[in-house]
């Protein structure tokens, strides 16, 4: 066949159309290639476009609002009028600077899919910026206090040996204290007795004499030191504790609260209370005053009382029966409470009268830092950014790019036909 | 003259001389007069932009873009034309040789078509043949091994040869 071939193929070649005219194939093939680049042009100036209009879009939607104040890490914290539900598309850090509170359990998206449960926001002071707070180490799920001063989370650490982590949010340094090491804890708790001390609390399973029982233990921390020394133990922090106020650390069991010296664990005041405390209540800075919210599962009316030889009689504050928690005192005769009608609101309420005036308006679970609440300062909240959800953008980019392929290859090939 | 109608004439002498040939050609790889003609001013109209670089020896560059041109707009067509169940039915008998043999090659693939042509019809060497296509030379042998082949089992009649 090879040999063949060739002959046979010039013969078939024989049957090949006639020459046509070359008149204007010069012309249409410059016509035909400034079209291919013109079209080129435009496809490149399409994804050029999209891509700097989805990023500036992007850029502009994380941006904080240029007319924020800017963070303070000293000073008064003033409390926004509002906290907002935070978006899970947010940026991170390790460094958001102090905070004025802080949200858990958020979840958090990333590109282009994936997502993180259980993150912890935080919200600058001064600025208001929201931010996802990166926690190193952390221990799945682990429960997070924020301090009184806004510097300082606290948080459990992961890892085969038992460690509280405390971060400072201002330089993203981490202090390690490791506690109850050997131990396989099961409820752990913390909680800050001030600006640079903090209590920890955890109980662990134990076979005793064949029978399973608990330990538990309580300890106090110090910021900058590895002295850790005992806390009596008690119901430190479990239902009727009492939110302690700057400087001291506070138990209590539901009929009876006990202020202790953080410093040795001492308890320096037993004051017996008239009635069970279904919350967590709060004692004044002169440890002289206590309130709480009543009922359990539902808001209800707030009582307070003063020490008087060691007892207080709590009387119901008037008003209505829509306190979800007294958060602290702000100043002698006014506390700061949740208050829940339609929505949450941070309310300082009149103790006396029962009139209230509304701080802020709660869309998220917001854990407040403690000094803010003293003396409390509003400002005008800044809206935090609501950044895009970059899935459908990431999607549509690559659906209008097909399209466009698509389109250039249709034209491309119906050219080609003609 | 340096204009961008530069190399029009020499274009166009390039292409009232060569023209016939590179339409015997293109009816070797494409078996129609309709699809021959569009191939060539396919390839003549894209050759355009390139003419100033090329002028000196057009022959290789034109070639190359015809043999190329004539595979991606098969793959470009699949999906733009009805796929028929099976191939229309060969002719065969001596006074049908022509159209035995266009049938036989427009059952091959456009790459083994190419390479025949190229190889056995524009007489060009396996590494010519690589070049023009843009693939190996290896693959220039395998397709061409299997392109007779399957000649041979489409046309047995009267591409037997005593020398395969």
């Amino acid at each position: 066949m090879t040999t063949q071939l060739p002959e046979r193929l010039r013969s078939l070649a024989d049957d090949a159309p006639g020459p046509l005219s070359p008149v204007g194939l010069w012309h249409a093939g410059r016509r035909r290639h400034r079209r291919r680049v013109v079209t080129a042009a435009a496809v490149v100036g399409a994804v050029v476009a999209l891509t700097a209009g989805a990023g500036f879009g992007d850029y502009r939607s994380r941006r904080p609002d240029p007319a924020a104040p800017p963070a303070t890490n000293s000073g008064p914290m003033a409390i926004p009028d509002r906290f907002y539900e935070p978006s899970p598309w947010l940026p991170s850090t390790s460094k958001p600077g102090r905070l004025v509170a802080v949200i858990e359990g958020v979840t958090q998206q990333h590109v282009p899919w994936g997502s993180s449960n259980d993150r912890v926001v935080g919200i600058a002071a001064g600025s208001q910026r929201y931010s996802f707070i990166d926690l190193p180490e952390r221990a799945s799920e682990s429960d997070v206090a924020l301090a009184p001063d806004g510097h300082h989370l606290a948080y459990w650490l992961d890892g085969p040996s038992n460690a509280v982590g405390v971060l400072d949010v201002t330089t993203g340094r981490l202090e390690r204290h490791p506690v109850l090491a050997g131990e396989h804890l099961l409820d752990e708790n913390l909680r800050w007795t001030g600006a640079s001390t903090l209590a920890v609390e955890a109980n662990w399973p134990v076979v005793k004499h064949a029978e399973n029982t608990f330990g538990e233990e309580a300890l106090a921390l110090t910021l900058g030191s590895p002295r850790v020394h005992s806390l009596p133990l008690g119901t430190a922090f479990g239902d009727g504790a009492v939110a302690q106020p700057s400087g001291l650390a506070i138990m209590a069991s539901q009929r009876a609260v006990d202020v202790l010296d953080p410093d040795t664990g001492r308890i320096i005041q037993h004051i017996s209370l008239s009635r069970r405390l279904p919350r967590t209540a709060a004692l004044d800075a002169s440890a002289t005053r206590i309130a709480s919210a009543l009922e359990t599962n539902r808001p209800g009316a707030l009582v307070v009382g003063r020490v008087r030889h060691g007892h207080v009689d709590l009387a119901p504050v008037p008003g209505d029966r829509t306190y979800a928690a007294v958060l602290g005192w702000a100043d002698a005769s006014h506390v700061v409470a949740d208050r829940t009608t339609g929505h949450v609101e941070l309310v300082r309420v009149d103790v006396k009268s029962g009139r209230f005036q509304t701080l802020s308006r709660l869309d998220a679970a917001v854990e407040i830092a403690g000094e803010a609440l003293q003396h409390p300062v509003v400002a005008p909240s800044v809206v935090p950014p609501r950044p895009w959800n970059r899935r459908p953008i990431l999607a549509w980019s690559m659906v209008a790019l097909a399209l466009l392929g698509w389109g250039v290859f249709l034209v491309r090939f119906s050219r080609v036909r003609r | 003259m340096s204009g961008p109608d530069s190399g029009r004439a020499g274009f166009e002498e390039f292409v009232a001389a060569r023209r016939p040939a590179l339409l015997r050609t293109a009816y070797l790889l494409t078996g129609s007069h309709a699809d021959a003609e569009d191939l060539v001013q396919t390839t003549l109209l894209r050759v355009v932009p390139h003419w100033r670089r090329i002028a000196a020896t057009p022959e290789p560059y034109v070639r190359r873009v015809l043999a190329r041109e004539s595979v991606t707009r098969w793959r470009g067509r699949r999906w733009r034309e009805r796929l028929v169940a099976r191939a229309p039915d060969v002719p065969t008998g001596p006074t049908n040789e022509r159209l035995a043999l266009r049938g036989a090659l427009a059952r091959l693939s456009p790459r083994q078509r190419a390479v025949l042509v190229l190889r056995y019809y524009e007489d060009l060497t396996e590494v010519a043949t690589a070049e023009a296509l843009g693939i190996s030379i290896g693959t220039v042998k395998s397709h061409a091994r299997d392109g007779l082949a399957r000649l041979r089992e489409l046309a047995p009649e009267f591409l037997e040869d005593a020398s395969l």
